[in-house]
């Protein structure tokens, strides 16, 4: 390995550090790390100008986006197109057995309705859905994030819940003009109060970077068991109660309980975000 | 002779040549960010490190067009795009251009496996400080496996994206080591 010709005592590394081309370098270094100790610090310091860099973005993202999401949508096309015919008969029947289901439903509902204007029961407020593209995600392995391509313009905020088709995906931690991005269920920030169903324990949904979160703060007396449905408890007022998040796994490689998301997370290009509605019913009460 | 016009020409068309790198860098970052749709599950988790190859290649075979600024600028944009913490792709960034560029002289005489060998090197040191300094932070250390997927994913990647990185220097023009 060749060397510079001088000598590189101590005495004289530390003062070359500050010479010539090492400056910017080392400028830049120092820069980086105050950055990083302040961003540690306080994280959701400088929010409106990395919302304003990030929707600067957008545009280029998409773009990129673009082609990239029409040959995944022609390769699952092409690779699917030998499974329509099973496809299609399980449809079929599906829709079948679904028509009927909807029949009783619209039955219940009205007959709920009824119920419940008979008993005056307060319910909790209705929720409509904002529709939104996934554009990027974190880039890297460790955060769990993703960007989605809707803002407070359509009325995201912050907080809100996010579902992909199938359950929860996490919540909108930032919301910019166009862009707001989600923390998923499994980052290890992400905690939800949810609720297991049959016996109504209570836990907290915490991610660990992994695929699948855990549940922790059980009560220590419960005994669960593998499938039984998780949803969201309302607690603390985050997340509207009765959102499905998944089921029940058996912790792999050490004590304790996993949840298996409903929602794919890896595999959704579209998510929808809660948008918290007053309901009308509640308004007319006296 | 050429007029002074041709040689405004001359001049924009060496800018233009030398933007092409800078161009490639953003394209590679851009694409780090887009979330693939993938067929199987779990795989989403590895992600190349795209940009550090470009980082590295330039650093050794034209580090003008790389200057810890610019380091620093991409690494910055990285971090707001990845909704991070600021300045932990900066710092990795300026790092391994610093350190890169040091040993440039041995590194540019040395064949193709020695550079791919030490990039391996490279990467693994700033795949584990990333992880080191994100767990750090958090106080909880987030799994290794996608990282260490992510890093063989990287290294049977280099020789791919240092294609598009030769196939660049070969458009550069070789007397804008004066501009450049």
């Amino acid at each position: 390995m060749k060397r510079h010709p001088r000598t590189r005592s101590l005495s004289r590394i530390l003062p070359s550090v500050f010479q010539g081309q090492r400056l910017p370098s080392f400028i830049f270094a120092t820069l980086a790390i105050i950055l990083f100790l302040f961003s540690v610090v306080k994280p959701d310091n400088m929010q409106s100008v990395r919302a304003g860099v990030t929707d600067a973005f957008v545009p280029l993202l998409v773009t990129i986006n673009k082609p990239i999401q029409g040959v995944a949508d022609y390769t699952r096309a092409i690779s699917g197109l030998a499974a329509l015919q099973a496809e299609n008969t399980r449809l079929a029947q599906e829709n079948a057995r679904l028509r009927e289901w909807y029949q009783r439903a619209v039955v219940l509902q009205s007959e709920n309705e009824s119920l419940q204007s008979l008993l005056n029961v307060k319910l909790p407020a209705q929720h409509n859905f904002v529709t939104a593209r996934i554009i990027a995600d974190s880039g890297n392995t460790y955060a769990h994030t993703v960007l989605v391509l809707a803002g407070t313009g359509t009325g995201v905020t912050k907080g809100q819940a996010v579902l992909s088709g199938e359950g929860l995906l996490g919540r909108v931690i930032h919301a910019g003009n166009r862009t707001s991005r989600i923390l998923l269920l499994t980052d290890i920030n992400a905690r939800v109060p949810v609720m297991i169903e049959g016996g109504n324990v209570r836990a907290m949904l915490a991610g660990d970077g992994g695929y699948l979160p855990a549940l922790i703060h059980l009560p220590p007396d419960r005994e669960l068991q593998e499938g039984q449905r998780v949803i969201t408890s309302g607690h603390g007022g985050l997340f509207p109660y009765g959102l499905p998040v998944g089921v029940v796994v058996k912790a792999t490689g050490k004590a304790g309980w996993t949840v298996r998301p409903y929602a794919d997370i890896d595999r959704t290009s579209h998510v929808r975000v809660v948008n918290a509605l007053s309901d009308p019913r509640l308004q007319t009460e006296p | 002779m050429f007029g002074t016009d041709s040689i405004g020409w001359k001049k924009i068309e060496i800018v233009a040549r030398l933007s092409v790198p800078q161009i490639l860098l953003i394209f590679l970052l851009l694409l780090s960010y887009i979330s693939l749709p993938l067929p199987l599950p779990y795989v989403g988790m590895v992600r190349p490190y795209l940009v550090l190859m470009g980082i590295y290649y330039w650093s050794v075979y034209r580090p003008t067009l790389v200057p810890p600024v610019l380091c620093f600028g991409l690494g910055i944009i990285m971090d707001i795009l990845s909704g991070g913490f600021l300045g932990l792709n900066a710092l990795v960034l300026v790092a391994v251009q610093w350190i890169v560029r040091g040993q440039r002289r041995f590194l540019m005489g040395q064949p193709y496996t020695t550079s791919w060998a030490v990039f391996a090197l490279i990467l693994i040191a700033s795949a584990l400080a990333q992880w080191g300094l994100y767990g750090l932070a958090h106080l909880q250390w987030p799994p290794l496996l996608p990282v260490a997927g992510s890093v063989i994913l990287s290294f049977f990647l280099f020789p791919f994206v240092t294609l598009l990185f030769v196939m660049t220097h070969r458009i550069l023009p070789v007397a804008s080591r004066m501009l450049g």
